[in-house]
């Protein structure tokens, strides 16, 4: 994914001990860590086309075999096809004498210009049809299914069948002299013998009565090939070898297994699989922490806890040269905090391994850049200064912004950062977990202190060899 | 140069329509119905150039008789009409024939000749030395090729859209012959 940000420097670590870029981790607001793709169980919600955006229920996608009805591929590169127009004379309905300009509709493909003609299959005089069936070899493919059913109904009934045999056998296996009624009818058992002689012999099951014919090897044997296989061999020069283009290649054989076309003739449009929209779901706790709507053209969430909405990101700002404080392997970082939350946020960020020199105070994070817009005061908009009654110091805060807050931070021994994993730094910041109205109370938000691990990793081209 | 500007005769048919802030160097024939954006760019260095009836050359395309070293003949570089030059479109190729569209930022080269009805695909280039199959269709990242049934649709539309709304906003080039004199001189006018 191309980013304008290099998302590699600044890692958090995940609960599974995983280390991810901030954007492709999830808050669990019920477990209070945060989750990476790998602890997390996705679901299907449901199916949707990508193009027409039709989309469908589980159930529904499988009886269309995850296919949208109406759109189709390419077979010859795999783009859509677009539905386009002509007017053509052709025979009217109404009166088959006369001659009337009508409108007919093919399907094309805008990137390889392949269309159904190409293919073989007429144009068509209403724009929604199912093309694939019109294809050549759509009628053999149909006679296939209507075979299969039957003999899928004709094991069905075999397998009934061996059922009751097995029945059969475990019910008869019983000496049978004690029990057949001729012998002994003392205690009115004979009637139930006769009863379980009965079932075990099923003889109202008749046997299936479909016609299951022997394999026979064809009468006639097999006509030499046709000659249009051997292609005439490909002279070095030409790149279009004359005949090469009438073959299909490998992917768009492969493309379409049903067909399987050896020749560009034999490509049909292919119905366009369906994407689904999936949910996700903490593992420990079971609860989402990712829920799209239904509607595929509706990108909005109902339960969105992406970590980037949750957490406060750090980003490394700028790397400026080492002032000479603890000899030259130093150098001045910039760090910058950003509030997610509509509300001033208390951050405080501690270095785990002792490398970076960080100020180790609480900061305050005024409100991030849409709510900030809100507050009355400019200054307080413009986050110049900081929300809390603590003021900035020069030497620990460079620039302040809306939601945001540039700390200075001096790295030393910037040199072995390179070999190195990077720096580990604890960001301990507010969460503000909206706990649902009760039945007594109101909404009611509960601020809890969470913790996160980060990792930061400086590029390798930064301050260490503006020094050598 | 001077040298070059004094070489510049462009004839145009009537019916073309050629904006003036197209640069067009050298010796340049436009045939009628011919449409020409402002800034595309017909550079006849290597010989002249003589483009057919109804083409539709749009903004930043290149058509370009480049001086090629191994053969420093002039060479005239012919192409016929109903030919589409997307914009970005770069056309070095000494022949064109007749209904081909070179999409967008498409490279032909010097060598190749490009028959009638073929598409380039766009961002594709196409610079072997040969003549491109009738109905040819160059696309994707590795300039496949297939060859189809039928040449692009004219655009006949577009080119009578075109005619009436580029003379509502841009200055037109006069149909007629501009000779050498009258285009150093217009050359020096102060814009």
């Amino acid at each position: 994914m191309a980013t304008y940000l290099n998302l590699d420097v600044v890692h958090y670590i995940c609960s599974c001990k995983v280390s991810k870029p901030l954007c492709r981790l999830y808050l669990c607001k019920h477990c209070f860590e945060l989750r990476c793709q790998d602890c997390v169980l996705p679901e299907v919600d449901c199916q949707y086309c990508p193009n027409c955006l039709d989309y469908m229920s589980s159930g529904e996608a499988k009886v269309k075999k995850n296919r949208c009805s109406a759109c189709y591929d390419c077979p010859s590169c795999g783009h859509t096809l677009s539905t386009r127009a002509t007017s053509a004379t052709l025979p009217s309905p109404d009166d088959p004498t006369k001659q009337v300009a009508q409108k007919v509709y093919y399907l094309l493909c805008a990137f390889c210009r392949w269309t159904t003609r190409d293919g073989g299959i007429p144009d068509q005089r209403a724009p929604s049809v199912p093309w694939r069936n019109l294809a050549q070899g759509a009628e053999l493919r149909q006679d296939n299914s209507k075979r299969l059913t039957t003999l899928t109904e004709a094991f069905r009934q075999l397998a009934l069948k061996e059922k009751a045999e097995k029945e059969r056998k475990k019910i008869a296996v019983r000496k049978k002299s004690f029990f057949s009624p001729g012998l002994t009818d003392r205690y009115g058992l004979a009637s139930v013998a006769l009863r379980k002689k009965s079932l075990a012999n099923p003889s109202h099951f008749t046997p299936p009565t479909v016609d299951i014919p022997e394999a026979q090897a064809t009468e006639d044997p097999p006509d030499d090939l046709d000659e249009a296989y051997w292609l005439p061999p490909v002279p070095e020069q030409s790149p279009l070898a004359p005949g090469l283009h009438t073959r299909s290649s490998l992917l768009q054989r492969l493309a379409d297994p049903e067909i399987q076309p050896e020749r560009s003739s034999q490509l049909a449009p292919i119905s366009k699989p369906v994407l689904c929209k999936r949910s996700l779901r903490c593992r420990q706790c079971d609860h989402n922490l990712s829920k799209p709507e239904l509607n595929p053209a509706a990108p909005k969430f109902k339960i969105n806890l992406c970590a980037l909405y949750n957490v406060p990101e750090m980003r490394l700002y700028s790397v400026g040269d080492g002032e000479g404080g603890e000899g030259d392997d130093c150098c001045q970082l910039t760090l910058l905090l950003t509030n997610p939350a509509s509300k001033p946020t208390g951050v405080r960020l501690r270095c785990l391994d002792s490398r970076l020199a960080l100020p180790d105070r609480e900061f305050s994070l005024g409100p991030c850049g849409d709510a900030a817009l809100d507050l009355d005061d400019p200054l307080a908009a413009a986050g110049a200064q900081s929300p809390s009654s603590e003021p900035d110091r020069p030497d620990e805060v460079a620039f302040r912004g809306p939601g945001r807050l540039g700390l200075l931070a001096r790295l030393r021994c910037a040199r072995q950062l390179a070999a190195s994993e990077g720096v580990r730094l604890e960001l301990s910041y507010e969460f503000r977990n909206i706990v649902l109205p009760s039945a007594a109370a109101g909404e009611s938000v509960e601020v809890r202190r969470l913790t996160a691990e980060l990792l930061l990793r400086p590029p390798a081209s930064s301050g260490a060899s503006a020094k050598a | 140069k001077i040298s070059e500007m004094s070489r510049t005769s462009v004839k145009i048919a009537p019916g073309a329509v050629v904006c003036s802030e197209c640069e067009l160097r050298g010796d340049i024939t436009i045939g009628q119905r011919t449409v020409i954006h402002p800034k595309a760019r017909i550079l006849a260095e290597a010989g002249p150039i003589i483009i057919g009836d109804g083409n539709l050359i749009e903004e930043v395309a290149v058509i370009h008789n480049r001086p090629d070293e191994s053969n420093p003949n002039e060479k005239v570089m012919i192409i016929g009409s109903q030919n589409i030059f997307e914009v970005g479109s770069r056309c070095e190729a000494v022949k064109v024939g007749d209904f081909n569209v070179l999409e967008a930022r498409s490279f032909v080269s010097r060598d190749t000749v490009v028959s009638n009805g073929c598409t380039i695909g766009a961002m594709c280039s196409v610079t072997g030395r040969e003549v491109l199959p009738d109905n040819c269709v160059v696309y994707g990242a590795a300039s496949h090729r297939k060859v189809v049934s039928e040449k692009p649709p004219a655009q006949t539309l577009q080119l009578d859209f075109l005619a009436k709304i580029l003379p509502n906003f841009h200055h037109i080039k006069k149909a007629g012959a501009s000779s050498a004199a009258a285009a150093a001189a217009k050359q020096h006018r102060p814009s």
